[in-house]
């Protein structure tokens, strides 16, 4: 009878200590789900601005446990400043009166958000990155003992008489976890990135750096450019690509000197994404349609496509020259299309054309454009133009404009492009041996094996807002100092 | 002459004696059986407690490894994460940093944390199977620790390493018909691993 009874009390304590370890593992995992709580509170607040129940605290240090103190948060953090938010008190407290549960009825957790010394001056458009921490704290509940399993408790290192953040005592036994995030702000600028696109990009780079590259540089800063033109040996990083769907996207080995931002399910082949690992998601953005200008009557000149004059001047910046095309407009071989400056000032000499067809430039055909004139061109079809037919020195000189949907727009030739295409609802190749620089925006683009991109970052402007902010890293923090462990 | 007395004497018949000795050994057979039952039971109950546990940490490791590393790769049915440099020699945390060209860094060199099933032979010449977390920081001696003891299998099913990683693990039968399980009645447990990989950088 005494062997029995040991037996049986030998089960009885393994069954406790299973159902115990049992307990541990769910609430461990239950603190996950707090700390992604948190994080996404957080990731919420910075998308609205919204600081509803924030605290402002300022301290350069995050709190190593719960934080308290602090003014009302009406804004986001500044160096040297966290925000943070708690989650309240216990939001799985049971019913009142009913009977008790046996498994863990407490999940709490707390967010803090600081800029954490990243440096704002070093994002392709100058603004505020932002470090997350989420910590999930859950019941664990039972008797506030170990695993029989060391190993166990390696892994999950729960707090059950004190606080393994602050060493103090604690009234129930909790496990807690702690995740990072780092989030990168999403910049809604037109040309605030080098490629934006409403769906995929496809690029045939071969692995090559030297050729096939999307990459940038600046045509308002010598250092990073020569007399306004890229220049390699002055390569830039911030050839920034997004993607609001990425279905279907591939880079192809391109080399990309700039972070990609996607949305959607993960981009194909982004192994020369510069340096490695410089990818977010997602992409939470709206790329506006495209639209013809609305001109008073008698603003503007009117001719056929095949019946515009040799030269054309521009206007000023206050009362830019206009003029519409009916059809399609063709720059035909051996023709040539002048557009003249009115003054020498290279802020005051715009023009606005209007084609309501397609806008092709013909092999030996050529528009000169003088370097004082800034061009727009509102082209409601198909776009073919190459670097040797239109030639002007910095992108912010020309731009196309597409209008409507279901259009293509190719460039093609040497020497390479300059200028921007905003066209959301074109299909964009870029097929030039030559390439393109300046920024593009469209409904898919592909890139042929020997064409580069240069993303001309003087045109990004600094008037660019941040409406969203996309994952750049996470993190879960597992680590137990006082026993030597790190991952 | 003197008649000696009748003397009366107590006892148990040979019948009788031979009837509570086979009772006795019928009862102490039973006691004996039930308990090499419970004990066999109890055996097999903390076998199987050990066993559950081992899952649940296995899966726990796996799971948190995936999420936090930028990128997984297969090689000879190891699996191997390769994560940022979190923590300084010391075990402080690292913060982040943007570098000259705005990438997001932490500290200097990689991390790799890497899961294989290891076997050898004990000194009792049995052939063990345990499965082995090796984390390598960077510039730092790899540790490697056994987190699951006595498995069956280890398989990694590379299903997509750019967005979440499928592997299993299989342990072997605890309720068995025979003590040493080499006949086993009830079939292995198989574990399946399948975590997104949460970290952005892991997509590429």
């Amino acid at each position: 009878m005494t062997l029995m009874s040991f037996i049986c009390a030998t089960s009885l304590y393994i069954a406790s200590q299973n159902s115990n370890s049992g307990m541990q593992a769910a609430s461990w995992q239950q603190a996950l789900a707090g700390a992604d709580t948190a994080v996404d509170e957080t990731i919420a607040a910075l998308n609205s601005q919204g600081w509803t129940n924030w605290k402002q605290v300022g301290s350069s240090q995050l709190p190593a446990s719960q934080p308290s103190g602090g003014a009302a948060a009406t804004t986001a953090p500044v160096p040297g400043q966290y925000n943070y938010l708690l989650s309240g008190s216990n939001p799985l407290k049971p019913i009142p009166g009913a009977t008790p549960p046996e498994g863990n009825t407490s999940v709490t957790w707390w967010a803090t958000v600081d800029t954490a010394g990243l440096d704002a001056t070093k994002d392709a458009n100058g603004k505020q990155w932002y470090r997350i921490r989420g910590t999930g704290v859950a019941g664990v509940p039972g008797s506030p003992r170990v695993s029989n399993n060391r190993l166990d408790n390696d892994l999950r290192k729960l707090s059950l008489f004190l606080n393994r953040q602050t060493g103090s005592a604690i009234s129930n036994p909790q496990a807690s976890r702690t995740i990072e995030v780092v989030v990168q702000p999403t910049a809604t600028g037109t040309w605030a990135r080098g490629i934006t696109t409403r769906k995929w990009m496809s690029m045939a780079g071969d692995g090559n750096p030297l050729i096939a590259v999307v990459d940038s540089f600046d045509s308002s800063n010598p250092a990073k450019s020569t007399l306004g033109v890229y220049d390699i040996i002055k390569r830039q990083s911030h050839g920034d690509l997004a993607m609001i769907n990425s279905t279907s996207a591939d880079l192809g080995g391109t080399y990309v000197y700039g972070r990609l931002t996607y949305s959607g399910p993960p981009v194909a082949n982004t192994n020369h994404v510069q340096p490695p690992g410089n990818i977010a998601t997602p992409f939470n953005f709206t790329i506006p349609d495209t639209a013809d200008p609305t001109w008073a009557p008698a603003t503007y000149a009117t001719y056929t496509g095949g019946s515009v004059p040799p030269i054309i001047a521009a206007g000023t910046k206050a009362n830019p020259a206009r003029v519409k095309i009916n059809g399609d407009f063709t720059v035909a071989a051996g023709q040539t299309v002048t557009i003249i400056n009115q003054d020498f000032s290279m802020t005051n000499n715009y023009i606005e054309f209007w084609v309501t067809g397609k806008f092709t430039t013909a092999t030996g055909g050529v528009i000169v454009q003088s370097p004082y004139v800034h061009a727009t061109w509102y082209v409601d079809n198909d776009i073919t133009v190459s670097g040797a037919s239109y030639l002007v020195l910095r992108a912010e000189n020309l731009s196309f404009v597409g209008v409507g949907n279901n259009h293509a727009a190719t460039e093609s030739g040497i020497p390479p492009f300059v200028g921007t295409i905003n066209a959301p609802g074109f299909d964009v190749t870029i097929a030039g041996v030559g390439g393109f620089s300046g920024a593009v925006l469209a409904n898919t683009l592909t890139l042929n094996n020997l064409g580069s991109i240069h993303y001309d970052e003087a045109l990004k402007g600094s008037s660019s807002a941040v409406n969203s902010y996309a994952f750049a890293s996470w993190f879960e923090d597992n680590s137990d100092k006082a026993r030597s462990i790190a991952y | 002459m003197k008649i000696p007395g009748s003397q009366t004497r107590f006892g148990f018949a040979l019948v009788e004696m031979l009837m509570s000795v086979a009772c006795g050994s019928l009862i102490l057979a039973a006691v004996v059986a039930s308990g090499v039952a419970l004990q066999r039971s109890s055996a097999a109950v903390e076998s199987y407690s050990v066993a559950e546990g081992d899952q649940l940490r296995v899966s726990d490791y796996i799971a948190m490894d995936s999420r936090r590393c930028y990128s997984a790769s297969v090689s000879g049915n190891t699996l191997t994460f390769t994560m940022p440099t979190f923590y300084d020699a010391t075990g402080n945390r690292i913060d982040p940093s943007l570098d000259s060209n705005g990438a997001l860094q932490y500290g200097a060199g990689t991390t790799t944390i890497s899961y294989s099933k290891n076997t050898y032979q004990d000194t009792n010449g049995n052939v063990v199977s345990n499965f082995v977390r090796t984390v390598t920081p960077a510039g730092q001696a790899s540790t490697s620790t056994v987190i699951a003891r006595n498995i069956l299998a280890f398989t990694i099913t590379p299903q997509s390493l750019s967005t979440n990683v499928t592997c299993s693990i299989t342990f072997p039968p605890k309720f068995t018909d025979v003590p040493d399980g080499s006949n086993p009645s009830a079939a292995a447990t198989t574990v399946y691993c399948n975590v997104f990989l949460r970290n952005p950088r892991a997509r590429q």
